[in-house]
Formats: structure tokens, C-alpha cells, sequence
């Protein structure tokens, strides 16, 4: 079984820990990553299906994150923006970066399993499609 | 020389018992640092733990999970009961399942919830509500509220009027948050001051609920204390109530100023035609801000039967401010009436009152030293020099006053005493305005005028110049 | 007869210098005893419960924060970054070009793109103002910068102030780091008081030298490498943490650091903004706000904060430090002087009796006491007058003093910040506190004498026409 691969770039460990649990819940493959500065790194041979990433991060800000991936590295890979600051700014300032979504934290889960769902056409029961690797 | 050998050995004593000092505080210091190490690496290596269980614990589904998954998840919750009879341990969870809790939502929170209750965390939590130390009574309250334990509302409430103050505002916030009818209880047993930051959270608080039985507020309007008033009308405010209008002439009479003012922009909020008759009443006992309170009410609900109020200010009023909003009201309110201008200062002046600072909100009644008749004088240019000689002696609103009088006569002898109120006086705008006249008269060399000295003197010097 | 009045003269100057040396001691000892106090509630408090998410919601109030830069073509554009990340909803950042004589103004406005708006705001007296720009890029909405002509400091501060139509503004330096979440401490300081106005908030400086910087952030406190740098570090906090901790628990708190300040914004249009004709504008304002409260009778309060949410590089070279302090106690004469009718003035309450005298005698004579005590002992030594003994004692009391003083500043510290904890970052500092006395402490005196000896001797030259070049400390 083929697994697809999801970016997770935050700095509170628990929250990170918590996340990716239930990430691989959702049978995906989690690469977790503390800082801007490693998550550019991988991304220069790591190829994730899909990004969530927090906007305070140390080094790079997700904003800047997001700007990268999008304008240098040109990918079109699905962003999710995670923030604990819920405010208008926040969210245009993440869409106008080139995030696709923008959940504030607190984050419900199940509306980010909807989002994962919608971009990783996940099935109902929650297991991703293989077959279309 | 002899009381300074005594005085020497007192020296040499001094220094012995400082230098002992020094020591003490070096091995401690050394001790507690070395502490702070063990501990910073201890607490690393746990928190990963930690984290990881939490993961485990959180996402378990009983429902897809084969027997074998059963066991070792009822096995790692034992495990975790022995390790968090540690009290180290223990908090290092709590804290962590709390920085978690504020993170997520939905499910995943109530399972948060779930686990903290199953592991009986909050039983801890409870216990620690009877220490005498506050600072971990206060903590234990945020962590039951956090976690939504509602049976400990009966124990919290009990901190209440609290006289440590974090305890007090921290119990606050948790029997609004915990229970629905704990807004009510609160307001009703509250006689303590509440601080701003404090009203925001609680309003903060309520608004982020989805249903709520709000009570209505304006039984609170008439609390003796003035803190609850406060907060009643800015709930009343936040939550819409517009029902409250007629409780709100009270609150307007109120002797407290802050409280008067939220009660007039609840007035204009919510277009209270009650408190019209008590707005008229009171208007010329009060100040000149409070008199822009109610005229701006007038303006934004008059009508025509406040024609005959609106003119009496317009005819008996004496700031220009007033003046002009009175008449931009008459103007809304009976656009065809026979425009008769009889008072006096509207001849006189005719420019807007712009920068002027809200310097003056003192609880007094606004200063007439410039009456209408005088002030019409200083137009014609028959007392130029007499009009900056009380010019210290009055509020900003006829400073602003007398210097458009003296840029209206362009007195020459008005320079120095100018030059007075430029170096003197501490309003910018003032300043601003008094330096512009002087550039009227072809003055510029004056550029430093920030300096500031205490009014009496400037009084005493603007009557030597004389 | 002749010795016989030596005699008695240099009995007297002892007797002076014994009497002031214990009062000092005292107040010391006073001091210290003040702040464990607030501290340790302090601490609890700030235990307990995080900022609360209020503050990055629509009801946290509005803020500016106006950074004047002049000269910073090197740092300007991190600097903005840095500024332009805090974690908090409503507020501007204002840069003040000062006239800068470098490329400042041109690379902020090709980094952030900056258009000039249309129509400058009705203006303060000052100098001119060339133009108003913000970023067409709407992420970059909360970037203002004000172009004008040179005014120092002050003015420029005071092109922000009236630029501003926030309700709270903040004054620092452009090259300090802020703590990303230093508004939200910040806004919580100004609406903790139920009963009093809080008109200022000021908050401990720590030195950034050394540390790990990235993306205007700091990474990790690291203790300066350089030795001038860690004996600043001591004394900053001795005199920032100790000190105005002291000051602000019986609320007579009269400076707060130019590089992080913030103020009620209508208080100082009140007050008529900076004084643009100091060099410690910075203290000045603290006074003037002081005296216009209490002269108007309105209770308030100012707030200070021991959270370090301000970092600061500070000079690491001799040259930079004596110009560095030989300012500051200048501008400590020029405020003192300008607000004498506050000494020992029972109308002023504590500020009067307390602080102003407390500031005129151990922060402004001290210094000039110990110097010419320096040469008064050379000159008994001469003359063969000296009471050894008794010398030896005096000097060796105040020494331990001023090392336990400065060893009981490093334990709280540690206590509170947790950082320097390595055991070569302990022994560096006890070193610094067993040598300071010797080493540093001369040159704070000799530049504040040299800054007294300017102030007194060549006034005429003064700050009137501000010719001043930069104010940044590096």
C-alpha cells in the first residue's frame, strides 16, 4: 500500500505530537518538522501531498513558508495554515501568501479531517485512495 | 581620633558580615543553578513522553482496535495512574494537557476532557483549592475551569471577593465560564472594583458561548457597586440589549463619570427616547463634555418636540462647540424655522475647534470666566490687551476661545503676552494655534516650544508683563 | 593649630563621606528588600494562566508603535521585519527617518515596496516632513514610515506621536528586539489597574549581544562574549531588574528606558510630547507626565514590567560606552535641573521627597563625589593626613557591599529567567561582580563626571539648534 506523505511544521511538541497521531490515524505518512528553517530543507528533495503548517514558527514565519514553496519552488501542493491567531488579517494575509485553507487554532479536528478529505479525496471511512498514485 | 578607631572596627564588622552574605548567596545561587539544569533536562526527556502518550491515549478507538490493542491501551493507562502519583509528574502532564486543550476543539477536546476526568486529574485539582498559598489556588482554579470540571463550581465560588486579587479574578472567570447561570451570581455578589482587562475577558468569555440565557442586565444598572454597573451596561452593550433603555436615566445621573458616559453611549446605541426628560433636566447642571453627550444624543434620536429644548440651548449656551451642534440639530430637527441668531458668540467666532485635545474631563462644571458679553467685546478689538491676561486662569475650551478673538483683532500689543502662551502653554494644539497667530503677525523665530512650567508661576508672570 | 585644623577638616569629610556611604547602603539594602518582594508576587502571578487570547481578538485595543531610525541603512529592513511579527492583532509600526544621511529611506522603500501618500496630517511644531509612505502590499498594511527632515530623537518621536491616531503608543529604539508577544504584556499592564490611570508602561532591557538572532527574533540568550558587554549586562541588571522594579513597587518610578516605552498617547499630547531640547528625553518625559498628573490631581500609575521583552545590543567598545553614559548624565542634569521645584516638594508626595532626591544625589552627585573623594584622598595622602585604618575599612565595607549587591542581582536573575545557567556563564559573572568595582566602575564614573564637566562648562554650545547624529547606542 502506497502512502501519501503530509508536511507538518509546528513547535509545540505536544500539539505536533498529538497531530501527527492522528494524521497516521488517517493512514498518511507524517514528516514532522520544529522550524521554517528545516521545513525549507526538506522540501528541496521532499515532495509532501500535502502541508500543514503553523504561522509562528522560529526562523522563517509560515507565511514566509508558504510564500516559498509557492513562489520558488512553484509547487501546487495543498497548504493548510494552522493559527492561533484568529483574526481577518491573519487569514487574508495566509490566502494572500497562497495558503488554501486557514483553521485557527483552537482547531477542531473534524474540520480539518473535512479538508484533508476534500484535498486527498480520502475515502469515507477515512483511508486515501492508493490507486491513483 | 577616638570615636574613629570605634568607628573603623563598626566598618571592618560591616564588611565581614557582607562578605559572608556574598558567600551564602554564591553556594546557593551555585546549588540552584546546578538544580535548574537536572531539571531542564529531566523535564525535556518527560514532556516527549508525555506527549506521546497523550497522542496514544486521545486517539484510541475502541470501536476498530483488536483485543491485544485493548489490553496494551488499558495497560498504558495503569501505567500512567502509578506515574502521575508523582506530584512532578503530575503537573508536567496537566501542563501540557492543558497547553493542548486551548489548541484544539471539537472531539478532540471533549476526549481531552474525557481523559483528564478518567485519570481523576481533577480530583488533584480540587484538593489544591484548599491550600493557603494563593498562588496554588489560583492555579488550580484555571485548570478546572480550563478543563470544564463543573462540579467544582460550588467550591470556587467560595473564592469570590476574594481578597488576594488573582485568586478573586481567576475565580471570576471561572463561574461565568463554567456554569450559565454563574454570570448572574456574579454580579449579583460582587463588591470588589473590576478591572478593564478583567470586564473584557468576561464579556470575551460570554460572547464566545454558542447558547446562552443571557439574564437582562439592567437589574444590575442600580448595584451600589460601581464596578458591576459598569460591567451590566457594557454586557447590555455587547449582547444588544435594548431592552435596558428605560433603566437608563439612572445611569446617566449617576455620580460616577465613567459611568455616565458608557450610559450615554447606550443611549445613543440603543435610542433610549426615555431618558429624553432627565437629559433635559440634567443638561444644565453638567459639564461642557457631558452637555456634547447629550446634545449628540438629541441629534442622533431629537425630535420636533425637542425643538423648544434645542432652542433654549441654542439662546442660553455659551461654548461655540455647543452652539454649533445645537444649531446643526435645529437645522435636523425643524429645518424651517425662522433662524434668529441672538447669541452673541456667533458673531464673534466662526472657526471649528480642530485638534483640540480632550484635555479637560474633570467632574466640574464648565468654566464661565469668558462670558458672551465679554467675549463680544474682545471681537470689536476694545480690550485687546486685557483678553490673554486671564488666558491662564481658563479651561482649554476658552483658550481656544480667546485666541480666536486675538487673531480676529490682530492687536499688536497681544504679541508678547503671545509669546507667553507659546512658551507656556503645554496643549499642542493650543500651542499650535497661539504660534500661528504669531506667524499672522509675521513672528518666526520661534521654534522651541516645548518647555513647560507650573501654572501659578505663568500666572504670576503674565500679571508681572503687565 | 594648623594640623589641628586638618585635623578636624578631615574628621568632618569623613564623617561625610561615612554618612552618605551608609545612607547609600541603606537605600540599597531598602531597595533590594523592595523588589524580592515584588518579584516574587510578580512571578507567581505571571505563573499562573497565559496572556489571555483576548488581545489577538477585534476587542484588543489599538497600538503604534514609532521606532525612529536615523543612520541604520546596515540593520533598517531586519529591524522592520522583526517589528512587523509580533503576535498581536491591532496595531502600526511607525519608522521615523531622521533625516538619515545614508541609504536608509531608499532600501526600506524598495524592500517594502512604499508608495508616498497623499497629504501630510495637520503637523506638530518640528521639523518638516517630506512625506508620509505605506506599502502598496496589503500584508503590509501596519507599515507607516514618516520621512523628515533631521530633529534627533525627539522630534522624531514626536512626528510618530502626532502621526498616530492610536490609543497607546510606543517609543523605542529601532534596533531592540522585541519579545513577539511584548504588546499583549503590554495592553494587560495598561488595563490591570481598576482605581488608577496607567499612563506609562516600561519594561526591563536585556542585552541582546552575543545571543542567537534569526528573523529578528531572539533565539537563544547567550551571555555576551565580550567583557565590556557582560559588565553592562551586570549593571543592567542591577539597575533595570533591582532598581526600577524597586522604584515601580512604591510607584515613584521615575525613568523608563528610551528603547521601550509606551504611553497613553492623549497623556503625552497633553504634556506637549518630547522635549527636543534634551539628550535624556527618555527620563524627561517620565517627569513631565509625573508632574501633569499630579499638578491636574488624577491617580495614576506607571506600570513596570520585568518580563524581558526588550533586547538591546549594547556598545562593546569603551569609546561608544563613555559617549553612551556621558549622554545620559547629561540628560539626567538638564531634566533635574528643568524640574528642581519637585525637590523635597511635599506637593510632588513620594516623587518629591523620595525619588527626585534619591536621583539628584546618587545618580547625579555620587559619581562627581567619588571622584573628587579620589582626589581628596590623594591629597591627604600627600599631605600625610590620611587615617589608614579607617580608609582601608570604608573601602573594604563598600566593596563587599557592591559585590553582594551585585551577586543577589545574578541570583534573581537566574531565579526568574533561568538563563546564563551553564557553570562558565555563572563563573563569568561572579567574576565580573568581583572585579566591576575596579574595572568598570571607573569608567561610568569618569564619563559621567566628563558629562557634568560638558554640561557645566560648555552650555552655550547646547542642544538648541539639534545638530545631534543618531541616537542608536551601537
Amino acid at each position: 500500500m502506497l502512502y501519501r506523505t503530509a508536511m507538518l511544521v509546528d513547535d509545540d511538541l505536544v500539539f505536533t505530537t498529538m497531530l501527527s497521531r492522528f494524521l497516521q490515524q488517517k493512514k498518511l505518512r507524517v514528516h514532522s518538522l520544529k522550524d521554517g528553517r528545516a521545513a525549507k530543507s526538506y522540501l528541496l528533495d521532499g515532495r509532501p501531498d500535502i502541508v500543514i503548517c503553523d504561522v509562528v514558527l522560529p526562523y522563517h514565519s509560515g507565511f514566509e513558508l508558504v510564500k516559498f514553496i509557492r513562489k520558488e519552488l512553484e509547487l501546487l501542493v495543498p497548504i493548510i495554515m494552522i493559527s492561533s491567531i484568529d483574526s481577518e488579517n491573519a487569514l487574508n494575509k495566509s490566502l494572500v501568501a497562497g495558503a488554501n485553507v486557514f483553521l485557527p487554532k483552537p482547531l477542531d479536528l473534524g474540520v480539518l479531517s473535512d479538508q484533508l478529505a476534500h484535498f486527498l479525496k480520502l475515502e469515507p471511512s477515512g483511508n486515501i485512495l492508493t490507486n491513483k498514485m | 581620633m577616638e570615636q574613629f578607631t570605634m568607628g573603623t572596627e563598626v566598618l571592618y564588622g560591616f564588611a565581614k558580615v557582607f562578605g559572608a552574605t556574598t558567600l551564602c548567596y554564591l553556594v546557593f545561587v551555585f546549588l540552584y543553578r546546578t538544580r535548574i539544569v537536572r531539571r531542564k533536562k529531566q523535564s525535556a526527556a518527560k514532556k516527549e513522553e508525555i506527549s506521546q502518550w497523550i497522542g496514544e491515549l486521545l486517539f484510541f478507538d475502541f470501536g476498530e482496535a483488536s483485543n491485544r490493542e485493548k489490553e496494551a491501551y488499558l495497560l498504558k493507562k495503569t501505567q500512567l495512574r502509578e506515574w502521575i502519583a508523582v506530584k512532578e509528574n503530575r503537573e508536567l502532564l496537566v501542563a501540557q494537557m492543558l497547553r493542548l486543550r486551548l489548541d484544539v476543539a471539537g472531539e478532540a477536546k471533549n476526549t481531552l476532557i474525557t481523559l483528564y476526568k478518567d485519570l481523576n486529574l481533577h480530583l488533584y485539582a480540587v484538593q489544591n483549592l484548599k491550600s493557603w498559598r494563593w498562588e496554588i489556588v489560583s492555579a488550580a482554579i484555571l485548570e478546572l475551569t480550563q478543563m470544564h470540571m463543573a462540579e467544582a463550581y460550588i467550591p470556587i465560588r467560595g473564592f469570590l471577593n476574594d481578597k488576594r486579587k488573582v485568586v478573586r479574578e481567576q475565580a471570576e472567570i471561572a463561574i461565568i465560564s463554567l456554569k450559565e447561570e454563574g454570570i448572574a451570581h456574579y454580579l449579583d455578589t460582587v463588591k470588589t472594583e473590576i478591572s478593564e482587562w478583567q470586564q473584557l475577558k468576561i464579556i470575551e468569555i460570554l460572547k464566545s458561548r454558542n447558547q446562552f440565557n443571557m439574564p437582562n442586565f439592567e437589574k444590575w444598572f442600580s448595584a451600589h457597586n460601581s464596578g458591576t454597573i459598569m460591567l451590566a451596561l457594557r454586557l447590555a452593550e455587547a449582547f444588544g440589549q435594548s431592552g435596558v433603555s428605560s433603566h437608563l436615566s439612572d445611569v446617566i445621573v449617576h455620580k460616577q463619570k465613567e459611568i455616565r458616559e458608557l450610559g450615554y453611549s447606550l443611549v445613543q446605541k440603543f435610542g433610549a427616547e426615555e431618558v429624553k426628560p432627565t437629559m433635559k433636566l440634567y443638561y444644565w447642571k453638567c459639564s461642557g463634555d457631558e452637555r456634547l453627550n447629550i446634545l449628540q444624543a438629541f441629534y442622533s434620536m431629537g425630535n420636533h418636540e425637542d425643538v423648544g429644548f434645542m432652542e433654549e440651548v441654542y439662546h442660553r449656551e455659551t461654548s461655540e462647540t455647543h452652539l454649533d451642534l445645537a444649531n446643526k440639530i435645529l437645522d435636523k430637527l425643524a429645518p424651517n424655522r425662522a433662524k434668529k441668531d441672538t447669541n452673541p458668540i456667533r458673531e464673534a467666532h466662526d472657526r471649528p475647534f480642530e485638534g483640540m485635545s480632550t484635555e479637560e474631563k474633570g467632574d466640574r462644571p464648565p468654566i464661565k470666566l469668558v462670558q458672551g458679553d465679554t467675549m463680544s467685546k474682545m471681537g470689536e478689538g476694545t480690550h485687546g490687551l486685557s483678553i490673554l491676561n486671564t488666558y491662564f486662569d481658563q479651561d482649554n475650551f476658552n483658550r481656544m476661545l480667546l485666541l480666536d478673538a486675538v487673531s480676529k483683532t490682530k492687536d499688536k500689543e497681544d504679541i508678547s503676552l503671545l509669546r507667553l502662551v507659546v512658551a507656556k502653554e503645554t496643549n499642542l494644539a493650543i500651542k499650535i494655534k497661539a504660534l500661528e497667530i504669531l506667524r499672522s503677525f509675521g513672528i518666526n523665530e520661534l521654534e522651541d516650544v516645548s518647555k513647560t512650567v507650573p501654572l501659578h508661576d505663568l500666572i504670576k508672570e503674565s500679571r508681572a508683563t503687565r | 593649630m594648623y594640623n589641628n585644623l586638618y585635623d578636624i577638616l578631615n574628621n568632618y569629610l569623613n564623617l561625610v563621606f561615612l554618612v552618605f556611604t551608609l545612607t547609600l547602603l541603606l537605600s540599597f539594602l531598602v531597595m533590594a528588600l523592595i523588589f524580592t518582594r515584588v518579584s516574587f508576587h510578580h512571578n507567581k502571578v505571571s505563573q499562573i494562566g497565559s496572556i489571555s487570547k483576548v488581545m489577538n481578538s477585534n476587542m484588543a485595543p489599538s497600538i503604534s508603535i514609532i521606532a525612529p531610525a536615523y543612520n541604520e541603512e546596515a540593520t533598517i529592513i531586519e529591524n522592520i521585519k522583526s517589528l512587523l511579527s509580533l503576535r498581536y492583532d491591532n496595531y502600526e509600526v511607525i519608522v521615523v527617518n531622521d533625516g538619515s544621511r545614508d541609504g536608509t529611506l531608499d532600501k526600506i522603500m524598495t524592500s517594502f515596496e512604499l508608495v508616498k501618500e497623499e497629504g501630510i496630517p495637520a503637523q506638530f511644531p518640528g521639523k518638516r516632513i517630506r512625506g508620509i509612505y505605506k506599502s502598496e502590499d496589503k500584508q503590509l498594511d501596519r507599515l507607516v514610515v514618516i520621512d523628515k527632515v533631521n530633529g534627533g530623537k525627539s522630534d522624531a518621536l514626536n512626528a510618530g506621536i502626532n502621526y498616530s491616531r492610536n490609543r497607546f503608543v510606543g517609543c523605542i529604539d529601532v534596533d531592540c528586539l522585541l519579545n513577539p508577544d511584548a504588546l499583549s504584556h503590554v495592553v494587560r499592564a495598561f488595563y490591570q489597574e481598576p482605581k488608577k490611570k496607567v499612563v506609562a508602561v516600561g519594561s526591563v532591557i536585556r542585552v541582546a549581544n552575543s545571543c542567537k538572532i534569526s528573523e529578528g527574533v531572539v533565539e537563544q540568550v547567550r551571555l555576551p562574549k565580550n567583557w565590556l558587554a557582560k559588565y553592562q549586562l551586570l549593571e543592567y541588571t542591577r539597575s533595570f531588574l533591582l532598581g526600577r522594579m524597586a522604584w515601580g513597587g512604591i510607584d515613584g518610578l521615575l525613568i523608563i528606558s528610551g528603547a521601550f516605552g509606551f504611553f497613553e498617547r492623549e497623556v503625552l499630547v497633553e504634556v506637549g510630547g518630547y522635549d527636543t531640547g534634551t539628550v535624556g528625553e527618555d527620563m524627561e518625559v517620565i517627569f513631565k507626565i509625573r508632574r501633569h498628573m499630579t499638578e491636574k490631581k488624577i491617580p495614576y500609575t506607571l506600570s513596570y514590567l520585568p518580563e524581558p521583552l526588550c533586547y538591546t545590543e549594547v556598545p562593546e567598545d569603551a569609546k561608544i560606552l563613555i559617549n553612551q553614559r556621558d549622554r545620559w548624565s547629561r540628560g539626567n542634569i538638564e531634566t533635574l535641573k528643568k524640574h528642581k521645584v519637585m525637590f523635597f516638594n511635599p506637593r510632588y508626595g513620594r516623587l518629591g521627597m523620595l525619588s527626585y532626591p534619591y536621583w539628584f544625589f546618587y545618580e547625579w552627585l555620587a559619581p562627581l563625589l567619588e571622584f573628587f573623594g579620589l582626589f581628596t584622598i590623594l591629597a591627604f595622602w600627600y599631605a600625610g593626613l590620611i587615617n589608614w585604618q579607617f580608609f582601608v575599612a570604608l573601602t573594604l565595607m563598600v566593596y563587599m557591599f557592591a559585590v553582594m549587591f551585585s551577586i543577589y542581582a545574578i541570583s534573581w536573575d537566574l531565579y526568574t529567567y533561568r538563563q546564563y545557567t551553564s557553570k562558565r556563564d555563572f563563573f563569568s559573572l561572579v567574576t565580573c561582580a568581583l572585579t566591576e568595582p575596579f574595572l568598570f566602575h571607573p569608567l561610568v564614573v569618569y564619563s559621567a563626571v566628563r558629562g557634568n564637566f560638558k554640561k557645566i562648562f560648555k552650555q552655550k554650545s547646547g542642544w538648541g539648534t539639534i545638530t545631534r547624529k543618531g541616537f542608536s547606542n551601537s
